[in-house]
């Protein structure tokens, strides 16, 4: 096991009330384990709390109860180094003054690789990544979506991370572009055997990534599927909505599938 | 009813004038549905909006759009906006932005509606509520006195589809309407717009870079790309027998993505 969480609760307290405070519960009791090397999808709507639980699980948000517990093997590295982490935002998880290659290097100047050495692992990264090695000089305006989730993806395994937190991360690109980069998911973490908590809305997109799927309502946990082959099998109302509208939406009819 | 042909558009930035839109020519009949199809950047949005007369100054727009007989893109500007406002209403992708957040929504509908048509209040109150029953919004009071952020993205977004239908538009031009808004609400507002047609015969010009959604609701589609129109048919015709290699490769990566997720759904 990996990461283990146990019974995360989180409330945010509402600024609407000016003389009593108001707290809205957005996390409410969510216990998961995360193997080595597995991806697990967490598939909700839009504010049922997805963020605020990635959050915890990186530190930038303390939990009001619960633990987040990591494996030996991980809680003794260093932070930056167990744990990575990619937004959708790719414009603003970036410094836009930085080029590529100094934005990649952040992560290995803080492991102390040598300055000898930097140019060469860049190199590696950006090629690992699927982009030229003569995009290091450049700036992020002057890249596309894709390419700059890639250099996202490069800086988040520079380090050599265990565990990488996705959140929404293909959620802002076209179609083809997101398959792009999910292949680009699945290699590495064949290659490099990183477990994924993987954030999305989109169960498309989930199915394509994760090994296992959590479906999350109002800060918890509604239903569980281990196995994406039993998808159909869910019982949860809300799954089985959700399920319905996206089976709606997301298969377009009546076209020929060319593989068949 | 619409019939636009060889709309060309370009911007001058500085001094250099770049070409965003060349040549896209379609006919839309009335209650049909036209998707456009394309991905980011492809124009899409630039399109609609210079049909509509929504561009600034510096974009020049060349060629027609014959609405009812005559061309909107060399009406003048006071008519067009009379156009706009009655006969051709636009939704855009983000519902929250569309509404401002310091009155009701009963307040800004009956604004809306007071704008257009001379109503008193009550009428107008009471005609928006009509609306919202007949687009299946149950309980249209209880919305009428709610602020914007006390409902849902999708709630918001069926809301503005209902406040476009009040004056009866001819046209309705949804930009990416349920791009921000989640699955559940997407149905929604899909099968809101598919009613919108049946029952008040309201043409549709549907954008999305969703091929799925597309595939849902247009009876024909036009697949622009790099500002080009690359494909244009039936939808039957486009989906299952492009003739862009573009197109061919919008549908393959879609079906990639989606073909795990469809595999064990069925196929439904
Ligand atoms: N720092 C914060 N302060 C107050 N409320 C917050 C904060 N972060 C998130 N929230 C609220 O928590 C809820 C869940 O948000 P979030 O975790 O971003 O959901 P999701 O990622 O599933 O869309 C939302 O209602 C949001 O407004
Ligand atoms: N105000 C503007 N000035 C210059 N270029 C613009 C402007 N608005 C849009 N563009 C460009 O026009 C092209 C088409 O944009 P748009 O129609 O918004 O694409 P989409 O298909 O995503 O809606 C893009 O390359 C965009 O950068
Ligand atoms: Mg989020
Ligand atoms: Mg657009």
């Amino acid at each position: 096991m990996l990461l283990e969480l146990k019974d995360i609760t989180k409330s945010f307290a509402k600024d609407d009330s000016w003389f009593f405070k108001r707290y809205q519960d957005v996390l409410k009791g969510v216990s998961l384990s995360l193997n080595k090397g597995e991806c697990i999808g967490i598939v909700g709507e839009s504010g049922s709390g997805k963020s605020t639980l990635g959050k915890v699980i990186l530190g930038l948000e303390t939990q009001d109860s619960g633990s987040v517990t990591f494996s030996n093997e991980i809680s003794q590295l260093p932070r930056h180094k167990a744990v990575s982490v990619v937004f959708q935002d790719y414009n603003t998880s970036v410094n836009p003054r930085l080029n590529i290659a100094q934005i990649i290097a952040e992560p290995l100047i803080n492991e102390g690789l040598e300055k000898s050495q930097l140019k060469a692992q860049i190199s590696k990264l950006l090629i690992e990544v699927g982009l030229e090695d003569s995009m290091r000089a450049r700036y992020p305006h002057q890249l596309s979506g894709g390419q700059l989730q890639r250099v996202c993806i490069a800086r988040a395994i520079a380090a050599n991370p265990r565990f990488i937190l996705l959140d929404e991360a293909v959620s802002s690109l076209d179609v083809s572009i997101q398959v792009q980069i999910l292949d680009l998911l699945l290699e590495l973490k064949q290659s490099r055997n990183i477990a994924y908590l993987f954030i999305t809305h989109d169960i498309a997109v989930a199915s394509y990534l994760c090994d296992r799927l959590m479906f999350f309502k109002d800060g918890k946990i509604v239903e569980q599927v281990n196995d994406i082959a039993a998808l159909p099998l869910v019982t949860n109302e809300y799954t089985k909505n959700l399920l319905n509208a996206a089976s709606y939406l997301e298969i377009p009819f009546d076209i020929n599938d060319v593989d068949k | 009813m619409l019939e636009v042909r060889e709309l060309n558009v370009s911007v001058a930035t500085g001094n250099t004038q770049s070409h965003l839109v060349s040549d896209v020519s379609f006919t839309l009949k009335e209650d049909q549905c036209l998707g456009i199809l394309g991905e980011s950047g492809s124009g899409k949005s630039v399109s609609c909006s210079a049909i509509n007369g929504l561009l600034g100054e510096q974009f020049s727009v060349s060629g027609q759009a014959i609405f009812d007989g005559e061309n909107l893109l060399t009406m003048p500007s006071k008519q067009r906006q009379d156009m706009r406002g009655q006969q051709i209403a636009m939704i855009m992708q983000s519902p929250m932005t569309a509404f401002n957040p310091l009155f009701t929504i009963g307040n800004q509908a009956v604004e809306t509606i007071k704008q257009h048509q001379p109503h008193s209040t009550p009428d107008a109150k009471k005609l928006f509520c009509e609306i919202l029953s007949k687009v299946n919004l149950k309980n249209p009071q209880y919305l009428l006195s709610k602020y914007p952020h006390e409902l849902s993205g999708g709630m918001l977004q069926r809301i503005m589809v209902a406040l476009a239908l009040v004056l009866k538009p001819k046209l309705i031009i949804a930009d990416e309407p349920t791009t921000a808004i989640d699955y559940i609400s997407q149905r929604e507002v899909i099968n809101e717009l598919q009613m919108v047609r049946e029952r008040f015969g309201t043409s549709i010009i549907f954008v999305s870079h969703d091929l799925s959604l597309v595939s849902h609701i247009a009876d024909s589609v036009l697949v622009m790309h790099q500002g080009k129109m690359v494909d244009y048919g039936s939808t039957q015709q486009v989906f299952n027998a492009p003739s862009s290699q573009h197109t061919r490769y919008l549908i393959d990566t879609r079906l990639k993505l989606i073909n795990r997720f469809k595999h064990v759904m069925g196929g439904v």
